[in-house]
């Protein structure tokens, strides 16, 4: 029998800090205050025969089950929980639009390569302000959706790199999900850059008028979205502080 | 051992009194309680807190981070001034219940 690592009792209580943080029932406050009683337990426990690792073992129980715990605390953090739930919402509804604009891709492409079969006549004005504005707002788009969610990561004073190491360890549905929204969310975008410069270069009447039209639309659409989006992390920015 | 709704009833009173002997945290809280009712009060420790953080929105207690003499932070209680008054009513109104119950099983109570 190999002999069991030594029980490190500082990393073992970070491991339960860390496991709790990632509930926004509790604010960094309520951790550490939490942490804090956790410690005093441990230490009076110790007084008696008790191990370090009994010790532990016996004060976070008697400290609480984590579900438990998580529903008090929810109730008077309420107001966090919520914006985070909306925050998460938004994010959703993002990564929606995004499979829509794909979506729409797809079908621009088709109406163009099918147009050029039919020898339509290509000889129209560009559209690039509003091409170039589209493409301003989807990046800033993703660009915000990285910074939101690398954000929400990074609350409750944990580090984006030792989040993103233990969700790599133990690959949740939430770092599978993100790391294939960006993989998607690339090669997708590598499409339509492509679509549009031959957009560009050759622009009938037809794809022009639509080309411009949606690009207003999406460019409309997604500044109503960042707006929001902005406003409610603003909000939760500001009551995680309270 | 006592029902849930009868833990959940008594938290306020119990936090208030304690706190009228000084400021003490969260663990000696708990501790004091355990001493005083001999073990027959068990609260399951973290929900004491969301309790405070409701007492403390509601004025009634106040609190503040200091560092302790084994060197770590804790955060220490107080009672305010509308706590004192909360704790009167709540006095009144366990007494009542209190003599009144006395006032039934008394001089003796019935066995069962």
């Amino acid at each position: 029998m190999e002999p069991e690592a030594p029980f490190d009792l500082n990393s073992a209580i970070q491991h339960w800090r860390d496991n709790l943080a990632q509930s926004p029932a509790f604010s960094g406050e309520n951790l550490n205050e939490l942490e804090s009683h956790l410690r005093d337990s441990i230490a009076n426990l110790q007084t008696g025969r008790l191990s370090s690792e009994e010790a532990f073992l016996i004060g976070v129980r008697r400290t609480g089950d984590v579900g438990a715990l998580q529903a008090e605390f929810g109730k008077v953090n309420s107001q966090v929980v919520w914006l985070d739930r909306f925050l998460w919402l938004l994010l959703g509804v993002q990564f929606w639009v995004f499979i829509v604009w794909a979506d729409g891709v797809v079908g621009q492409s088709a109406v163009f390569v099918g147009l050029r079969g039919l020898n339509y006549d290509f000889s129209v004005h560009p559209t690039g302000i509003s091409v170039a504005l589209a493409i301003a707002a989807d990046l800033s788009l993703f660009a915000g959706t990285l910074v939101i969610g690398s954000w929400l990561v990074r609350r409750q004073g944990q580090s984006l790199g030792r989040r993103v190491a233990k969700l790599l360890k133990r690959p949740s549905r939430l770092a599978l999900g993100f790391g294939a929204f960006c993989l998607v969310w690339l090669s997708a975008y590598a499409v339509i850059v492509l679509v549009r410069t031959t957009l560009l270069r050759q622009p009938p009447r037809i794809v022009t008028a639509v080309s411009i039209s949606d690009s207003l639309a999406s460019l409309i659409h997604i500044i109503v979205l960042l707006a929001l989006t902005l406003f409610v992390a603003k909000k939760r920015l500001h009551a995680a502080k309270v | 051992m006592l029902s849930k709704e009868l833990v959940a009833a008594s938290t306020v009173p119990l936090v208030l009194s304690i706190l009228t002997e000084g400021e003490t945290y969260g663990y000696a809280l708990i501790q004091r309680v355990r001493q005083l009712s001999g073990g027959r009060i068990e609260w399951a420790e973290g929900m004491l807190y969301p309790v405070l953080h409701w007492m403390e929105e509601e004025e009634l207690i106040e609190s503040e981070w200091r560092e302790a003499e084994t060197g770590r932070k804790r955060k220490y209680y107080r009672q305010r001034k509308a706590g004192r008054k909360a704790l009167d009513e709540e006095k009144q109104q366990w007494m009542a219940v209190h003599e009144t119950l006395t006032k039934l099983w008394n001089p003796k109570p019935r066995s069962i």
